[in-house]
């Protein structure tokens, strides 16, 4: 699909883009203006491998009121623009198109305010996920949202893809955290929204900005809800002999009233993957391991996994007996959190984040397996339980163009049989670059035409972090809905 | 400042409630071709219009039926006009609800009709349970839509973790019609708790704002925290008292008894504090969620504020404290609600909502005499005012929709 990126027309010349990076540096501080060759090519990539944009020219403002001078002035110049965070996107999302002036967030790493007694905190954008909760601590207040790059992503990249992880279940998402929103238009004004304006929006605009990947406004603060720190936290660890028996398990549990904090599966291709890379007692001859970690009162939790213990299977379903621990002291979750760094042990690697209905969850894992085998392409799989997403890893070792393109024909075909199980091409990473071209599959022409007039309601002609999302219809890069 | 944006039945010219989508989008592309004004409906428990002129009004009541519903799923689709009741009544017989506990609306209102699931959708309906689980929009997974373009729009997908494309739900979710008909939704479920505890304590208002914010930081899951005043407690037959803070807890039983614990050590050691559960819990909650223990008759107005997000000043409330009104604050379904008798005029409603609640949006649900009307105290320009014009007029460039 990076040949995508080869077809696309040359940006055509516009004097007025000439003159715009030295207005720019001569309205901004000093340094906030990266213009050098050797510089760019940090932004020119992001944490895909969908090949290298072309910036124009990076910026770094400190504030809002500096966003909103670029926004105005790359306006007024007809330059595009791209809002990046930490750049971590798997899809390309940060991959500057168009010869896009890329606005960056590092220098927006504040934390404005910290409410300690109602758990609410103001900050930068540019600030990391995993920085949020080291503030807050100390007050007894975590934030909950845990995408795999949370030590390194950025709070506005979150909001931008309205990120989450495996605590979705029990906490919800970036969207169900967000309290307030400041962001840029493109024409330069501000949007204050939620807890940030004095008067409520009639519509959930919100709600909206969360998750459109940078194609309505530039985010520069948000407001989250907190949560409070647990007081225990306990971990169960179940080996199975078949997937069909660990899905039935977690069905239960899900039936139980009981809401885990994270209840996690893993096949027996991604615990013989992490067992060897992050040892941490995995037995490698399951078929299925499911992880689940139950968080609250002492008392509470003790009853509660004692209660989850008494709904596993006969032990000729199992593989060796269930680990209870308390998760301080457990090792069991190291290798399910060491999965990305286990998989590019391999060399390069696909990985997919698509969702189906729970009850399609089994026969999807399945068909994940058929789908890799036929195109002989290795898998692992690991899973959120509580809401049917599956992240599946495909290997293709060395920057071979050809085992990549037979990677991204498997990842394809698999984000294509979701659709067809009534399920999503992306439940955590977003659509960006990489899976824009199948948005056509999940949606309709018309859906996808009011999608599209109510991005160029905020940003008209799309030159918002151009190229991404929305397939352009009839465009030259686009493909039809399969 | 008051604008009545008043509909009589008699500005109704006239009406229509297909029961295929495809006829709704014929009607609506005649009414657009003779630029008539349309008006949404679904059950017709409200009325509600922006509009002086006359308008058409088109009706979701009879496009029903659930569309799919399998319990390991955890979400349900149903057509918009599919009853409420119906709806809950499938998930109880499967241990499953709505999350969120949507109001019936036909107590405060005095009207009749039949409340809808399209309908708890377009007005983010939410009740008590809003507490722990959010507002109604944040449990839509899809819904499809019948815009002013007479296209028919599916926003978002039927599954419970999606981030493809640009969310349209969050938009569609409380925009009261403004965007199109909608005739599909897509609502994730959730099991029924074993077992559900009811405190009642005797105390303040502000005790309430209190309690929850701290229970909150404790991380005890409180699913209702609803404060109703005195002069209601006794009409209801609870005794004489200044009001009374109603707090829920629910989940496994061990989980509640943990929670009780924790609130109780909370609470001053003198709270007068006392304690249901089961049928009676639920009894009382549905009275809260609904509004219904307050003696709302024929004569009265009844007002009602929206509050925002938590973290909204928590002390909004002392004005309301001090007047000698029916009214409950429901910190879940995120409004406080009044009944002014027919002496009480809304000039003095809205100064004392000025001065207590001044990030919220009042709004006279019902007038006095019963005739229903609806009235919105008209809001200061705001800098996304134009931003929300050309998103409504994405939709609906033609402004068909009323």
């Amino acid at each position: 699909m990076f040949l995508a990126l080869l077809r696309r027309p040359a940006p055509t010349p516009v004097p007025a883009r000439c003159g715009v990076v030295e207005r720019l540096t001569e309205a901004l501080p000093q340094g906030a203006v990266i213009r050098s060759a050797h510089s760019l090519t940090t932004y020119e990539r992001d944490g895909s491998l969908e090949g290298t944009g072309d910036p124009l020219a990076v910026v770094l403002p400190e504030n809002t009121d500096q966003v909103q001078t670029v926004m105005r002035m790359a306006a007024q110049a007809g330059v595009p623009v791209m809002p990046r965070g930490a750049g971590t996107s798997r899809c390309g999302g940060a991959i500057p198109l168009d010869a896009s002036l890329v606005i960056g967030t590092s220098r927006m790493k504040q934390v404005l305010a910290f409410d300690s007694e109602r758990g609410l905190i103001r900050v930068q954008a540019g600030i990391a996920n995993l920085a949020v909760s080291a503030h807050t601590q100390a007050s007894g207040w975590c934030y909950s949202p845990d995408p795999s790059s949370r030590r390194t992503c950025s709070i506005g990249g979150n909001v931008g893809s309205n990120a989450s992880g495996a605590c979705a279940l029990r906490h919800g998402r970036t969207s169900d955290k967000l309290r307030g929103l400041t962001a840029v238009r493109r024409d330069g004004s501000r949007l204050d929204l939620g807890l940030h304006s004095a008067v409520p929006a009639q519509l959930d605009l919100m709600g909206l900005l969360c998750g459109s990947e940078g194609q309505l406004a530039f985010i520069t603060e948000v407001t989250l809800a907190l949560d409070p720190l647990p007081e225990c936290s306990w971990t169960l660890a179940a080996h199975f002999r078949s997937p069909t028996a660990a899905v039935a398990f977690a069905e239960r549990v899900l039936h139980s009233g009981w809401t885990p904090h994270r209840i996690e599966f893993m096949d027996l291709h991604a615990i013989r993957l992490t067992e060897r890379v992050a040892p941490c007692g995995y037995d490698v001859a399951a078929q299925a391991l499911v992880l689940l970690e139950l968080q609250g009162f002492d008392e509470e939790v003790r009853a509660g996994i004692d209660l989850l213990r008494q709904l596993l299977p006969d032990p000729a379903d199992l593989v060796g007996q269930a680990r209870v621990e308390a998760s301080q002291s457990s090792s069991m979750w190291q290798g399910r959190e060491a999965i990305y760094r286990a998989a590019s042990t391999l060399g390069a690697f696909e990985a997919l984040d698509v969702n189906v209905p729970l009850g399609r969850f089994e026969a999807m894992l399945q068909r994940v397996g058929e789908i890799a085998e036929a195109c002989g392409v290795a898998h692992a799989t690991v899973a959120h339980m509580g809401d049917g997403t599956l992240h599946t890893f495909l290997p293709y070792g060395a920057m071979d163009a050809a085992a990549r393109s037979r990677v991204m024909a498997c990842a394809d075909e698999v984000r294509l049989a979701c659709v067809a199980e009534g399920g999503s091409i992306s439940a955590e990473y977003g659509v960006g670059l990489s899976r824009r071209d199948l948005l056509g599959a999940q949606y309709a022409a018309t859906d996808l035409d009011q999608q599209r007039r109510v991005r160029d309601a905020f940003a008209p002609g799309g030159e918002l972090n151009p190229g991404k999302v929305i397939p352009q219809r009839n465009g030259e890069w686009g493909r039809p809905p399969q | 400042m008051i604008y009545y944006d008043a509909l009589t039945e008699s500005s109704v010219v006239s009406s229509f409630a297909p029961d295929r989508e495809e006829d709704a989008a014929e009607w609506l592309r005649s009414a657009r071709s003779r630029r008539a004004r349309v008006r949404l409906c679904g059950g017709d428990t409200r009325r509600r219009s922006r509009a002086e002129d006359p308008v058409h009004t088109l009706s979701s009541r009879n496009l029903c039926g659930v569309l799919r519903y399998e319990p390991r799923d955890r979400l349900i689709v149903a057509r918009a006009g599919t009853p409420l009741a119906v709806v809950e009544q499938l998930l109880a017989r499967n241990g499953q609800r709505l999350p969120f506990e949507p109001a019936d609306p036909r107590h405060l209102l005095g009207r009749p009709g039949t409340p809808t699931i399209g309908a708890v959708a377009a007005a983010n309906v939410t009740g008590p349970r809003g507490l722990e689980a959010g507002e109604a929009r944040a449990h839509l997974l899809a819904a499809r839509l019948l815009n002013g373009r007479i296209e028919s729009v599916r926003c978002g997908t039927a599954t419970l973790k999606d981030v493809a494309g640009v969310d349209l739900t969050r938009l569609v979710a409380g925009s009261l019609g403004r965007l199109g008909l909608i005739t599909e939704v897509a609502f994730r479920v959730v099991s029924i708790p074993e077992h559900e505890l009811t405190l009642r304590i005797a105390a303040p208002a502000r005790d309430l704002l209190r309690w929850s914010a701290q229970a909150r930081a404790r991380g005890i899951r409180l699913t209702g925290g609803v404060w109703l005043c005195g002069a209601s407690m006794l009409e209801a037959g609870y005794g004489r008292c200044c009001g009374s803070a109603f707090l829920r807890l629910e989940g496994p039983h061990a989980m509640v008894t943990a929670h009780r614990r924790r609130m109780l050590d909370l609470l001053p050691t003198d709270a007068d504090v006392e304690e249901c559960s089961g049928p009676t819990s639920a009894a009382i909650w549905t009275r809260l969620r609904d509004g219904s223990f307050l003696p709302a008759v024929e004569a009265d107005d009844v007002w009602e504020w929206r509050l925002g997000a938590e973290g909204e000043a928590l002390d909004p409330v002392r004005p309301f404290d001090e007047i000698g009104l029916n009214w409950q604050l429901d910190l879940g379904g995120r409004r406080l609600l009044c009944v002014a008798g027919a002496g009480v005029r809304s000039e003095q409603l809205t100064q004392l909502a000025s001065a207590g609640l001044p990030q919220c949006r009042p709004a006279l649900l019902r007038g006095s005499g019963g005739s229903v009307r609806a009235h919105r105290m008209s809001r200061p320009g705001t800098s996304f005012q134009p931003l929300e014009r050309a998103v409504m007029a994405s939709f609906d460039p033609d402004h068909v929709l009323a």
